[in-house]
C-alpha cells in the first residue's frame, strides 16, 4: 500500500545520504509483513529513482520472509501470515523479522581519485 | 571513486521520526494514547460517545475523516474535547496530522486520548501515530473472516474489540475464529466484546483506558 509515497520518501531518505555525490546503486529489503507489494513498489522505485538519479542506477529490492519460531522448537520460514508451523501443526509461535521496508546500503561515486 | 554507504534506513523514516516525536510527548503530559482501527461503520464513533459520557473531560478524541467534522461534532455534545482531521482523499492518518491536531487539545485534565483513524482495515496499520497501542474493532456484521483477510493489521493489534454484541442472537458467528486467527497473528493479543448501543463491556473497556484492568 502507498507504495509511491514510500518510494518518495525513500528518494528523499537517499538524496540526503548521498550528499550531492553520484548514485550508483540502491538496495532495499521489503519485509512479507509489511503489508507493501514488491511488484508495486518496484514499478514505483524505477519510475521515482530513475528520474532522480538517471537511467543507470542499479536498484536491488530483495524480499525477506517472515522467520517464525514454534513452540516445539522448529524454526521455519512463515509462507503466510497464517500457516502452521510444518513441524506440529501448530501455531504457537513468536514472527521475527520481515516487520518493515528499508534501505539497507547506497553505492556512491564521492569524487575523489583511488 | 566507488563507495558504499551503510543506510539500515527505515521507509517510514520520516513518520517514525514524528511518531516518537508525539510518544514523547503524550509520556511527559501523563497521557495514554490509543490508535482506533476498524472498518467504515463497525461503531468507532458510538464507542467513543458511550466512552465520552462516562469519563467526560479526562477524554479527548483526533478522529480522522476524508471530509465532514460529523464525527468529532457527535463526540463532543457528550462532554470531550474532540478535534476533527478532514484528510480530504487520505485514506489514514499520519503522526504529523495527529501532532497537527493535538496542539488544538487543552490537555489540562485529559488522561486518555483515543485517535478514531479512517475507517480502513488495511492503510492505518502501516503508519505510527506515537500511541501505546492499536486497537482493532470488528462488529459482528461484518463476518468472523475478517482478522484472517487482514492480517497486516491485525498483526499489529494488542488489543481487538468486538462490538455490537447486542446483535449475537440474530448473526451467526463463530467467535473461536475469530479469537484464533487473532491469537495466530499476534499471540498476546487481548480481547474485548462490547454493544456500545447498550453498554454491555463499557466498564471493562473504561478500565482498560485509564489503566485499572
Amino acid at each position: 500500500m502507498h507504495e509511491l509515497s514510500m518510494a518518495e520518501e525513500m528518494k528523499n531518505l537517499v538524496l540526503r545520504k548521498s550528499d550531492g555525490h553520484q548514485v550508483l546503486c540502491v538496495d532495499i529489503s521489503i519485509g512479507a509483513l509489511s503489508g507493501v507489494v514488491k511488484d508495486s513498489l518496484d514499478f514505483c522505485l524505477q519510475s521515482v529513482f530513475g528520474e532522480a538519479f538517471g537511467p543507470g542506477l542499479k536498484l536491488t529490492t530483495r524480499w525477506v520472509p517472515a522467520r517464525a519460531l514454534c513452540g516445539c522448537g522448529n524454526e521455519f520460514e512463515l509462507p503466510g501470515p497464517l500457516d502452521p508451523c510444518p513441524a506440529c501443526s501448530g501455531f504457537n509461535r513468536t514472527l521475527e523479522g520481515g516487520w518493515d521496508v528499508t534501505i539497507n546500503f547506497i553505492e556512491i561515486d564521492d569524487g575523489k581519485q583511488p | 571513486m566507488k563507495r558504499t554507504v551503510d543506510m539500515q534506513s527505515p521507509a517510514m523514516e520520516r513518520n517514525q521520526r514524528q511518531a516518537e516525536a508525539n510518544r514523547a510527548l503524550f509520556h511527559a503530559l501523563g497521557v495514554r494514547v490509543f490508535n482506533l482501527i476498524s472498518s467504515p461503520g463497525a461503531g468507532k464513533t458510538t464507542l467513543l460517545e458511550a466512552t465520552a459520557d462516562r469519563l467526560k473531560e479526562r477524554l479527548a478524541v483526533i478522529v480522522g475523516d476524508l471530509a465532514t467534522a460529523r464525527d468529532a461534532d457527535r463526540i463532543r455534545r457528550h462532554g470531550c474535547q474532540a478535534v476533527q482531521i478532514e484528510t480530504g482523499g487520505g485514506c489514514h492518518l499520519n503522526a504529523e496530522q495527529v501532532a497537527h491536531a493535538f496542539t488544538e487539545i487543552k490537555t489540562e485534565k485529559v488522561k486518555v486520548l483515543i485517535i478514531e483513524n479512517v475507517g480502513n482495515l488495511v492503510c492505518p496499520s502501516a503508519y505510527d501515530l506515537g500511541e501505546e497501542m492499536k486497537i482493532g474493532m470488528l462488529s459482528l456484521p461484518e463476518g468472523d473472516d475478517k482478522p484472517g483477510k487482514y492480517p497486516t493489521l491485525f498483526l499489529r493489534t494488542g488489543l481487538v474489540l468486538i462490538n455490537k454484541m447486542d446483535l449475537a442472537p440474530v448473526m451467526d458467528y463463530d467467535f473461536d475464529r475469530v479469537y484464533n486467527d487473532c491469537r495466530t497473528l499476534n499471540p498476546g493479543v487481548r480481547f474485548l466484546s462490547l454493544a456500545a448501543k447498550t453498554g454491555l463491556g463499557l466498564d471493562d473497556w473504561n478500565r482498560f483506558l485509564t489503566g485499572e484492568g
